[in-house]
């Protein structure tokens, strides 16, 4: 093992790494700045463990009606040979009539092993490429080496060819409505996809063929207005695809990070995990609560140290930059002389105190 | 240690179902499901002493069944589904079914019965093979020849229309398309709702078959205009999906014995049926395992030759125990999969989404 | 958010409570609005699981679907709430005021009161949107046949989505979007989303800061969610367990859903009828009833023309929404420079931006004229001592803060001060009317954002919408494909 193998396993205090899948890998892409999460990410640390063992847990939990109802759209779209399905592509990608081809994928003989899939999904995909035989595939399961570690992904999806190409197709049980869907939800389906294409162009390339024989066009289908109809639209994820394989790269210079912490330092459960994790800087946002389990903890020491990045960035900005919350409250209130960096952003908190004092005694 | 339910007024059962409440989800939320588990247990007990203690027995007890009007009718279910499947003709998925029999004939399919039918049925088999004039059984896949996922047949069908290749989902459809307009066009069957609901289902599905006027949403077919256009594409994929199939169900009985011939191999935990020999059932599955050649085969089919203790140990267990996913038993449903995140307080009374994918 | 507004947010850290950043309240707040808390069923576009709703705090009617997925149970929901909706609606018009006849010599009349909903937050904005687009379209005839009601609920929601859309307009708020109108938190704005933790800010219970009660808000087992989402684990322990029971015909089952509903509901009633209270106590801003005015003309004119309307389309046409695009920028700037004349502290966001500045005169001349044109004008002019950043270019028209009427222009800027020249509000003489023109010493304010700026739009007629729009669209009519939307 290599030194910095080394130094992740101690990190994750000899427990296993945890398993990613496309939605964490997706939320790796969102703080990019962030040290603490890097290192936790790059070691495969149980991030939501760390947090529940340090009193700050993430809630998470999903309403048992959503996952029904998203399994019941899923189930209705793939019905009879995808007969749903078909229909959609055929009628926005052009599917032709003879391409009707369904390998399941999900299920291999009764042995569920992921390696076992992967590799049937390897040689399918392989043949596919070859001969041009098969149309659909139903929960392939690709592999993305994320910073050394191999995870899993299972496209809640299917993959297919249609004139020589991959799509990757995603189904979700956000409706669109009059041709809209909630930004949201778009935007974290795109970067959920955006992982797939991801995953998929390296099998591909691995298979020997060009990454662009995978489209970074996404089919997504979802239920139409308020019915349970679906409809499809095209997604372009190559924004999303661009910044993913940024991130992903820069998980690998974790060890640089590495080197400025502790030798001895490591997130294994007991007294000296909070200390453990303080070791490692953060750089908590708001935005950290929807995509981070650590959020919580992260945000209890931000507004312990009276950090503005508590308050959101754009707070932080209009604050010219400044940090604390206590520095920024003596430069308006001029107990603090600004250094000349500051000087500016001083002169505008003076000047802001002084109005809002101005306005409220007048009002008083 | 608060004092057990039966003892507490409604008042105070109420408010210790309001704690327990909130101990559960707190417990959820936290991702303790073991003290979650507990804890519901308690709460369980608690709202039943209140229903006890408010309603009262003579309320009457609420039915264990769901009703969910439908008629129970003479038929035990296989048979039901038997009636159904005789009608498509082809492999069929529970859903299609329940859907046929609820249009064609009187009564449904009670649902959760179905789910446990594939089951029930090899466990019958096994235990006396042959005893039934017919079993419902699974559909193989051409290239593993295990049991292709959430689909029922009939063992009296010719081997080749239960085994299923690339194309015969499609074609399958399209047959059970067919049929069902064949049936819809006799009498006057056409008018219900149902059989209207299943006509329409097909129809958006195939090009050329429905006709340009709809009405309230869910249009008119004309059984002869949908007949024909499944013909239509039927035609374009029906040759090759025979030969696939013909290929595979030679190849099929050349590797599999009874059981598996029936319900579909299996490349994991080792079954023989209590009555078929043993000495033959290892041969078979050996060669199987060479022809399909999958390292994990090979290494099951090696581990049973070189134990046979351990196996016929296995056997005895594993011949009563109910199989999750894979042959015998329907796929698992996929309850957590969709992977929850963590649920910022500040998003979710916004009216964030709190259950779709994120 | 500024400076201005960041620097708030700073002092309620500081002080553990939020800070004010508005003197008045800037929004229309009716007698007796009508507060609509709903829950919808997770994983659906717009399923309506409960709704509390009314118009005082002790009498809240209660709206519950025991079983979502049936369409029955949906549409008798729907209905019971149009009624309730539709008597509101009926019931706010006030008394018919009568107005000097139109430009083309028609009748005009305007209703005195107008209805207003008061919903938490934008989620509960986007569940009443889209609950209107879902039952607009409904018939009431044929298959999958509703009340008469409905439709009209839909659309009369729809059309409250879309003033909503209005800045200025009163009609529907966000409960949530008006408290941080008026109040700056110590917390981030997506944790000022919650409800509870927002009013725990503003108003902390006894023996409570500001943090301590947004952190017990977190809790949604202690403080249900405001909605419309519900909270999984109260869905998975308490509501399914309740729903299924409903299934299976359990007894009292009915009686348990809506025990459950309104102990997730009853709650954020209480927080409601508690930011109407902290809102009904600031002063209203002068130029609120003149913005309910238009309020109460948009009302006017939807209930008189309802009858002989169709649902509104799905998307707009072109024109109308180029028009729509530029009648809300209009409103946009128009509402803001209004919201700084009525308040000093939105006032003084413009001043530190420098396209306004406040000071002191230090010289003045009241009777100055102006002869350099064929006949004389009265321009007197002042130089104000100030200390904001003025931005404003000579030749800036102006006016003045406290009397929009009198406008100005700057003459020059010079070091901490202003050489301003008055044009015009001091009547018709040569000689301005006493008490218009500032004296020295005088506190004065002047802004350049000066509320209705900008001309009446010129659009194309529809008939002669351009080609490269798609051409002229045709009139909207429903189709029986729109009223056939199952619900899932």
């Amino acid at each position: 093992m290599t030194d910095t193998a080394l130094a992740l396993e101690r990190l994750r205090g000899g427990a296993p790494p945890r398993n990613h899948d496309a939605r964490t890998i997706a939320a790796l892409t969102a703080n990019p700045g962030c040290a603490r999460r890097g290192v936790m990410d790059a070691a495969g640390v149980d991030k939501d463990a760390v947090a529940r063992a340090l009193g700050f847990p993430a809630q998470f939990g999903q309403s048992q009606f959503a996952i029904t109802r998203g399994n019941a759209f899923e189930a209705k779209v793939k019905a009879d040979g995808c007969a749903e399905l078909l229909t959609l592509l055929r009628d926005r990608l052009g599917l032709t009539v003879p391409e009707v081809s369904y390998a399941d994928l999900e299920v291999v003989g009764g042995n569920e092993g992921r390696e076992l899939r992967y590799t049937r999904t390897r040689r399918l995909l392989a043949r596919a490429l070859e001969s041009g035989e098969g149309t659909l595939f139903d929960h392939p399961l690709l592999r993305l080496d994320i910073a050394g570690q191999p995870a899993y992904l299972e496209p809640d999806v299917i993959a297919f060819q249609l004139g020589g190409r991959f799509h990757v197709i995603e189904i979700k049980s956000f409706a669109v409505i009059d041709g809209q869907a909630e930004p949201d939800q778009v935007a974290a389906a795109a970067r959920q996809s955006a992982v797939y294409v991801l995953a998929l162009r390296r099998l591909v390339t691995e298979l020997g063929a060009p990454a662009d024989r995978v489209s970074h066009e996404v089919f997504l289908v979802c239920p139409e207005n308020f019915s349970n109809r679906p409809t499809a639209s095209l997604l372009d994820v190559r924004p999303q695809l661009a910044v993913l394989e940024r991130q992903l790269a820069r998980l690998t210079r974790v060890d640089r990070i590495l080197e400025t912490l502790p030798d001895d330092l490591t997130f294994a459960p007991g007294e000296a995990l909070a200390d453990a994790v303080r070791a490692v800087e953060a750089r908590y946002a708001p935005e950290c609560m929807s995509t981070c389990e650590m959020a919580f903890f992260c945000r209890d020491e931000a507004r312990a140290c009276g950090s503005t990045g508590a308050l959101g960035r754009s707070v932080r900005d209009d604050l010219g930059g400044v940090e604390s919350i206590g520095t920024a409250l003596a430069l308006a209130d001029g107990t603090m002389e600004p250094t000349p960096d500051l000087a500016e952003t001083a002169a505008q908190l003076r000047l802001a105190a002084r109005l809002r004092r101005e306005a409220l005694d007048g009002a008083a | 240690m608060p004092p057990s339910p039966d003892a507490l007024t409604p008042d105070a059962l109420e408010e210790r179902i309001a704690e327990l409440r909130a101990a559960v989800r707190r417990a959820m939320a936290a991702g303790d499901r073991g003290l979650a588990r507990t804890l519901r247990a308690e709460l369980r007990r608690a709202e039943r002493a209140w229903d006890e203690a408010v309603l009262g027995d003579d309320d009457g007890h609420p039915d264990e069944r769901p009703r969910t009007g439908a008629e129970r009718g003479l038929l035990p279910v296989r048979e039901q589904v038997h009636q159904a499947l005789t009608l498509l003709g082809v492999p069929a998925a529970p859903k299609l079914i329940g859907s046929v029999y609820a249009a064609f004939f009187p009564g449904e399919i009670p649902g959760a019965r179905l789910t446990s039918l594939r089951r029930d049925e090899e466990r019958s088999f096994r235990a006396a093979p042959y005893a039934r004039p017919y079993y419902l059984c699974a559909g193989l896949t051409a290239d593993l020849l295990a049991a292709a996922r959430g689909l029922v047949t009939v063992s009296t069908w010719p081997l080749e229309r239960r085994i299923v290749g690339p194309l015969s989902p499609r074609t399958d459809f399209l047959t059970a398309a067919l049929r069902v307009a064949e049936h819809a066009g006799r009498g006057d069957a056409a008018s219900s709702p149902q059989v209207r609901r299943l006509l329409w289902r097909f129809a958006t599905n195939i090009p050329g078959a429905t006709d340009v006027r709809t009405t309230g949403g869910i249009g008119v077919v004309d059984p002869a205009v949908l007949a024909e256009a499944a013909r239509a594409e039927l035609d374009v994929h029906e040759e090759a999906d025979r030969d696939q199939r013909r290929q595979a169900a030679e190849r099929a009985r050349a590797q599999l014995d009874d059981v598996e011939l029936l319900f579909g191999t299996r490349l994991r935990a080792m079954r023989t049926a209590a009555g078929s020999p043993p000495a033959a059932a290892p041969r078979s599955r050996r060669a199987a395992a060479s022809r399909t050649g999958t390292a994990a085969a090979r290494k099951a089919a090696s581990g049973r030759r070189s134990s046979a203790s351990a196996s016929a140990a296995r056997r005895g267990r594993s011949a009563t125990k109910p199989s999750g996913g894979g042959p015998g038993g329907e796929a698992t449903p996929r309850t957590s999969r969709r992977t929850s995140g963590p649920v910022p307080p500040g998003r979710r009374p916004d009216g964030a989404s709190n259950g779709d994918d994120r | 958010m500024s400076a201005l507004t960041s620097l708030a947010q700073l002092q309620a850290v500081a002080t553990g409570r939020a800070q004010p950043i508005a003197t008045v309240r800037h929004c229309h707040l009716a007698e007796a609005p009508l507060v609509m808390v709903p829950l919808k069923l997770a994983g659906e576009a717009a399923a309506p699981l409960a709704m509390m709703l009314g118009t005082r705090p002790s009498d809240p009617t209660l709206l519950v679907v025991p079983q979502p997925r049936n369409r029955d149970l949906r549409f008798a929901f729907a209905a019971d709430l149009a009624k309730v909706v539709l008597d509101h609606i009926e019931a706010s018009r006030g008394s018919v005021e009568q107005l000097p006849p139109g430009r083309d010599g028609e009748e005009r009349t305007r209703y005195s009161d107008a209805p207003q909903l008061l919903v938490p937050n934008r989620g509960g904005v986007a569940f009443l949107r889209l609950l209107g687009r879902s039952t607009r379209f409904r018939r009431t005839e044929g298959p999958y046949a509703v009340d008469a009601a409905v439709p009209a609920l839909g659309r009369w929601l729809t059309w409250f989505g879309e003033r909503h859309d209005h800045p200025g307009s009163s009609l529907l708020l966000a409960m949530t979007e008006v408290l941080r109108l008026h109040w700056a938190t110590g917390q981030s704005a997506v944790e000022d989303g919650n409800l509870a933790a927002l009013l725990g800010w503003i108003d902390p219970p006894e023996g409570m800061d500001g943090p301590a009660a947004a952190a017990r808000a977190e809790d949604p087992v202690v403080c249900p969610p405001a909605g419309p989402a519900t909270d999984p684990t109260f869905d998975n322990e308490v509501l399914a367990p309740a729903m299924a029971a409903y299934q299976q015909n359990a007894p009292q089952a009915e009686e348990k859903i809506r025990a459950a509903l309104e102990s997730q509901l009853a709650p954020t009633w209480e927080l409601m009828w508690r930011g109407v209270r902290l809102l009904r106590a600031l002063p209203e801003g002068a130029s609120v009833p003149a913005r309910w005015e238009r309020d109460r003309d948009a009302f006017t004119h939807f209930h008189q023309t309802f009858g002989e309307g169709y649902p509104q389309a799905r998307r707009d046409p072109p024109v109308r929404a180029a028009r729509r695009l530029h009648e809300l920028e209009r409103a946009q700037e128009s509402y803001e420079a209004q919201r700084a004349f009525d308040d000093p502290l939105v006032m003084a966001e413009h001043r530190l931006a420098g396209e306004a500045f406040g000071g002191v005169v230090t010289e003045c001349d009241p009777t100055r004229l102006d002869e350099t044109g064929k006949r004389p004008r009265l321009r007197p002019r002042l130089w104000v001592r100030t200390e904001d950043p003025v931005r404003l270019e000579p030749g800036t028209t102006v006016c003045s803060a406290d009397r929009p009427a009198l406008k100005g222009r700057v003459v020059k800027l010079a070091e901490g001060a202003v050489l301003l020249e008055l044009t015009g509000g001091m009547g018709r003489r040569l000689t301005p009317e006493p008490g218009t023109v500032p004296q020295v010493g005088d506190r004065v304010c002047f802004t350049s954002r000066v509320a209705d700026s900008w001309g009446v739009a010129r659009f194309p007629d529809r008939e002669e919408t351009p080609w490269t729009h798609g051409g002229p669209t045709e009139d909207y009519v429903p189709t029986d494909e729109d009223a056939a939307e199952e619900w899932s």
